[in-house]
């Protein structure tokens, strides 16, 4: 009855204050800009237009090397649709598993490159057997042009565009032509790519060029290509491939193999790709998934619209809900108008459109006990505000008042910390790690006000133990634990109250 | 009270080599044992130390060395939800909120904490152990 209670009032509390809305309309992640992006190679390469002699210049060019921040969405339609098969690793494509796993809904080894064959962009005249300049199609048909790990071929599949293309005086390939590239390599195993850019003819009965992508090239083009929403990328087209054989052996002999040829795949592209940072859709519709911001905290000194310009620049889109505070339950450890609490628990890897609602310090700060106030006070405190660091022999309010930037700062580094280690899941499972010490049962805990909060998760209180995690000792003199209380009948950690970073002693700037 | 850890587990029950507050062998003062329908543990002053870091884990991983009842442990029955607890401790530890007060960040619960370390400083004093460094 005391949590209904409590729940009417909390509700007639953000009923009275009001709440608005915001739209995310027109914004847009940023995109990770590469230099090599701009580059003139690859204007031409992306282009409308190709040439009609053999590029050579380009194909001297190094290839790209590049490392992305994982914030745009690899462009998987500029491939068409890549199936991968088992053993893919030795097919000599660069595809990690995080690709896989992550956008083609493929399981399969850690696919790496171990080809040894030039890593430049070069073309492949097929003048002899398809482009003998029929304008009226056929004359590019050829399926069955397969190309094998050391011996590339192509075909041009006329039936792909509904008319050829006549130029003034020259006939090219029907146009656009499709390249299919496939691959094999081994028995039940193969590539195939569709991509409706390459195509390039030549003169009247003169060759058709076909783009050839190496194994990096095709890398470059999951990496350097401009981010596309989710939705659009096919990603769920092959999911019912055979499962391949995943053996200790054949993920060994792909990391020998990648060693062998100095291969740094694997790191690069598991960074760029950073899973963490991306959900996967779900494997049977194809729904869902997408990339993933983490929520950061909101420092003290920053406005909402300052944070909320913070978050947008890393990528969330989703509906910003705000609710007012009154002076008399705003936070005074923040700014007015700042966002001393969101909805999201900071460091939560969320989809960039997840809503959120974000309370707000009124214009003015009111002289009353903001710390108690319904809202961001005890009640509902969600993210990792400044009170969710605490030192065990010293006010976190005066540490606050002392320098309120340095301990901030301190308290999100001690944060930042425990989330690289990826220990506290979202769904509040948590890693064995987690577990350094109990220090309480929950029987023994008396506060009203927590018992009620647990209570109202699990109303069984001995399902309550009060943990720390083992001391984590930054640099600098700067040991601390975090706190939590975990339900052994769940197996969950609970986020809201009692979740904190606790230093184990003061410490100044 | 002191007892000897003959083996680490985890809280999920498993057998683990090595604790960054334990170690097998080590001897350790007892600073209180709670007796729940779940099972015994011992509040343990643990290797840490500061300050005075204790935690709670259960009887079966120790032997006992002293079996000395510290002169200031009291007892305390509590019935809660249906289920009986038995807490031995020292006095001031039993009384209902201590551990509230004790984990409450500072300015509260600073008598709690500077009581806890005085019973610490007592119990250790008992066993004849030397204040940790």
């Amino acid at each position: 009855m005391l949590i209904g209670i409590v729940a009417v009032l909390m509700f007639a509390a953000v009923s009275s204050v009001g709440s608005t809305e915001e739209a995310s309309a027109g914004l847009t992640p940023v995109p990770y800009v590469d230099p090599v992006f701009e580059d003139p190679y690859w204007g031409a390469a992306s282009g409308e237009t190709w040439p009609s002699t053999f590029p050579a210049q380009w194909a001297s060019r190094p290839m790209y090397r590049v490392s992305v921040a994982a914030r745009a969405m690899p462009p998987l339609s500029a491939l068409g649709t890549v199936t991968l098969g088992v053993g893919a690793f030795s097919l000599g494509w660069k595809i990690g598993r995080v690709i896989d796993t992550k956008w083609l809904h493929l399981s399969g080894d850690i696919g790496v490159r171990i080809s040894t064959t030039p890593e430049f962009v070069s073309w492949s005249s097929l003048d002899t057997f398809a482009c003998s300049a029929s304008w009226t199609a056929n004359s590019c048909q050829g399926p069955g042009w397969y190309a094998r790990t050391t011996s590339y071929s192509y075909y041009c599949d006329p039936y792909a565009h509904p008319y050829g293309e006549y130029w003034w005086g020259s006939y090219g390939c029907p146009y656009p032509a499709w390249l299919y590239d496939q691959m094999e390599a081994l028995p039940g195993t193969k590539i195939a790519i569709t991509n409706t850019n390459e195509r390039m003819c030549g003169g009247w009965w003169g060759p058709c060029w076909v783009k050839r992508l190496t194994a990096d090239q095709m890398v470059d083009l999951l990496i350097h290509s401009p981010a596309e929403p989710y939705t659009n990328q096919n990603v769920d087209a092959f999911t019912t491939i055979a499962a391949p054989q995943k053996t200790s052996e054949n993920l060994q002999a792909a990391r020998d193999s990648a060693t062998s040829a100095g291969v740094q795949f694997q790191s690069e592209v598991n960074w760029a790709l950073d899973p963490g940072n991306w959900d996967r859709p779900n494997p049977e519709t194809g729904e869902g998934g997408g990339p993933r911001v983490e929520w950061p905290i909101p420092y003290w000194y920053e406005t909402y619209q300052q944070y909320l310009s913070r978050l947008r620049n890393l990528g969330w889109l989703g509906q910003a809900t705000v609710v007012d505070l009154e002076d008399n339950n705003g936070e005074s450890n923040f700014i007015a108008s700042g966002a001393p609490c969101t909805s999201v628990l900071s460091g939560t890897r969320l989809a960039t459109d997840a809503p959120a609602t974000f309370y707000r310090n009124p214009v003015a700060l009111g002289s009353g006990d903001p710390s108690g106030g319904p809202l961001c006070g005890d009640a509902d405190v969600s993210s990792f505000t400044s009170d969710l660091c605490s030192f065990f022999d010293w006010p976190w309010q005066a540490a606050m008042d002392t320098n309120g930037q340095f301990y901030s700062l301190a308290c999100e580094e001690a944060w930042s910390l425990v989330r690289s280690l990826d220990i506290f899941n979202a769904d509040g499972t948590v890693d064995s790690s987690v577990f350094g010490r109990q220090i309480a049962e929950g029987e023994q805990l008396k506060s009203e006000d927590l018992k009620e909060y647990l209570l109202g998760i699990d109303p069984t209180l001995e399902h309550w133990e009060k943990w720390s995690t083992p001391v984590y000792d930054q640099s600098g003199p700067r040991p601390f634990e975090v706190h939590f209380n975990w339900n052994p009948a769940t197996q969950r950690v609970e986020y809201g109250r009692g979740f904190k970073v606790r230093f184990r002693q003061r410490f100044d700037p | 009270m002191i007892v000897r850890v003959t083996q680490l587990r985890h809280p999920h029950g498993y057998e683990i080599e090595s604790h960054q507050r334990l170690r097998v062998g080590g001897d350790y003062l007892v600073v209180g044992i709670n007796v729940r329908p779940r099972g015994p543990t011992f509040r343990i002053v643990d290797d840490l130390k500061y300050p005075f870091d204790s935690s709670l884990w259960p009887l079966a991983m120790f032997e006992v060395v002293s079996p000395n009842i510290s002169t200031i442990w009291r007892v305390a029955i509590e019935v809660i939800q249906e289920n009986t607890y038995l807490y031995i401790g020292p006095e001031q530890w039993l009384r209902p909120g201590f551990w509230d007060d004790f984990l409450a960040d500072p300015p509260q619960g600073i008598e709690a904490k500077e009581q806890y370390g005085r019973d610490v400083l007592h119990m250790m004093a008992e066993e004849g152990l030397g204040r940790p460094d």
